[in-house]
């Protein structure tokens, strides 16, 4: 009894790991570059960061994340509030994103049940 | 024979005298670590860590192009795991180096410029036995990144140094650190 009492606690817990890891900024490797999008291109956006225009290059590599959601980079809009992960070339204005999260949109945050993981 | 017995004693005595030297210099210096090696200390210990990187690793190419992206990554990598030591320009200027026997060498100067891609590579990826530099290990693109990278620091811009700092807030070196 207490053997199946012990697999429980353990099955949950490995069950509930992910999702508590789930959306965790901490997840994401490295500080964001938050900005404000100005323009969208076919493989590249403009964000309005503190320091000035930052160019944004992406990828079918890179991941589109909306509060717990997979979005997209059709996902863009301009005036649109996002956080870059990525790696800023050494000019300085042009960022390469490996993640891109958009601001949630108003109106409502859908939350998947499963989460997901970084 | 006479003369054998002489260049035995004359061995012998050499080997006393080097003994003799060595135990005067470890006794009355100490061994600390924050010490300077001497030159002749220097030049003995590059040229036996160059005999020890096999040459098929020394003739290694690097394979990958210098793109901005590739010395980006690796730049954001060194921030990471190397300026610690290194420092984000690779003068070696730290605080831990400034403890190191012997001390990492600024990475800009011909020291480490002149060794091979490969040589390069062998020591990011196995370290050098009896100094601070551990063997990293790591994937092999990312060894041959930092390779690129390596190779850029004495270009490195001033932008390239803040966003370094950005990563590790390491002070610039030549300011106080405390």
């Amino acid at each position: 009894m207490q053997r199946r009492y012990l697999l429980t606690i353990l099955l949950a817990g490995a069950l509930a790991s992910p999702l508590a890891m789930a959306h965790d900024p901490s997840k994401h490797k490295g500080k964001p570059i938050k900005g404000e999008v100005t323009a969208v291109g076919a493989s590249e956006f403009t964000v309005a960061t503190a320091k000035g225009d930052l160019k944004v290059t992406f990828s079918d590599k890179t991941k589109f994340e909306r509060g717990d959601d997979r979005a997209s980079a059709a996902d863009l809009e301009k005036g649109m509030q996002v956080s870059i992960f990525g790696t800023v070339l050494g000019s300085g204005k042009e960022v390469v994103a490996r993640e891109v999260l958009l601001a949630p949109a108003e109106g409502g945050h859908h939350h998947h049940p499963g989460g997901h993981m970084h | 024979m006479y003369r054998m017995k002489a260049a035995a004693l004359l061995g012998i005595g050499v080997i006393l005298l080097a003994a003799g030297a060595a135990y005067w210099i470890v006794t009355s210096h100490g061994f600390s670590a924050r010490a300077e090696p001497s030159a002749i200390e220097a030049w003995v210990a590059r040229h036996l860590r160059r005999l020890a990187i096999p040459a098929e690793a020394r003739n290694a190419k690097n394979l990958l192009e210098a793109t901005p992206l590739a010395i980006a990554e690796a730049r954001d990598h060194f921030a990471d795991h190397c300026a610690v030591c290194h420092a984000n320009d690779g003068s070696g200027r730290t605080d831990i180096n400034a403890g190191l026997y012997p001390p990492a060498p600024d990475m800009r100067t011909p020291v480490t410029q002149d060794l091979s891609d490969g040589e390069i590579f062998y020591i990011i990826k196995n370290g050098i036995r009896f100094t601070g530099m551990p063997g990293w290990g790591g994937e092999d693109e990312e060894n041959w990144k930092l390779v690129l990278f390596i190779r850029h620091l004495p270009e490195l811009t001033e932008t390239e140094l803040e966003l370094m700092q950005g990563i590790n807030g390491l002070e610039p070196p030549g300011e106080e650190t405390h």
